[in-house]
């Protein structure tokens, strides 16, 4: 499902550098600039 | 290589990005040892990698098709990023993977959205930053 405007995004989670989980949820209460590029290298 | 020189940019912008009480993060299909590499290089925002590609999904960033990917903007933007400093790494990730800038609300909401067209297509800083002011403003509403 592809998100529209104002549509609230769902729980995704993510991993950080070491594999840990990252919940995207706990950026909530601040607004949130996600830059999503191809990959690192 | 595009890529990184964008996340060279919202590094240098980052003070003032911050300063609007905004927080950044960089998502990346590519290898977790890369995103560790540029968090202990003292990247100022978290690093993280989406394996599963969920959030490319719900923002609508597929892949590019071969046309997108051979433009010459395409090789405009790597010229532009290796004048900058910019180095090719180990490609880990999913070299035709759409690349986009996403704003969410302090409720997650999706309050903008930037998908490129072609490879290192990336909004000038200068607007995204016009871009934070004016959510910002928004979500403050009238006085």
């Amino acid at each position: 499902m592809t998100l529209g405007l104002g549509e609230r995004l769902p729980d995704l989670t993510l991993t950080d550098g070491d594999g840990r989980d990252v919940a995207l949820s706990g950026f909530r209460g601040r607004p949130l600039l996600a830059v999503c590029i191809r990959y690192y290298g | 290589m595009p890529c990184l020189d964008f996340l060279a940019r919202v590094r240098e912008a980052h003070a003032e990005i911050a300063t609007l009480g905004v927080a950044v993060i960089a998502v990346g299909t590519g290898s977790p040892a890369q995103a560790k590499r540029l968090m202990t290089a003292g990247s100022p925002f978290p690093c993280l990698v989406d394996g599963e590609k969920r959030l490319y999904a719900a923002l609508g960033l597929g892949r590019l098709s071969l046309g997108a990917v051979f433009r010459l903007d395409s090789y405009l933007s790597y010229a532009r990023a290796f004048r900058r400093g910019a180095r090719q790494g180990a490609r880990t990730g999913d070299w035709r993977q759409q690349s986009g800038v996403a704003l969410f609300d302090a409720d997650g909401c999706l309050a903008w959205l930037h998908r490129a067209s072609t490879l290192g297509d990336y909004p000038a800083l200068p607007g995204i930053l016009g871009v934070l002011t004016t959510a910002l403003a928004r979500r403050a509403g009238p006085v």
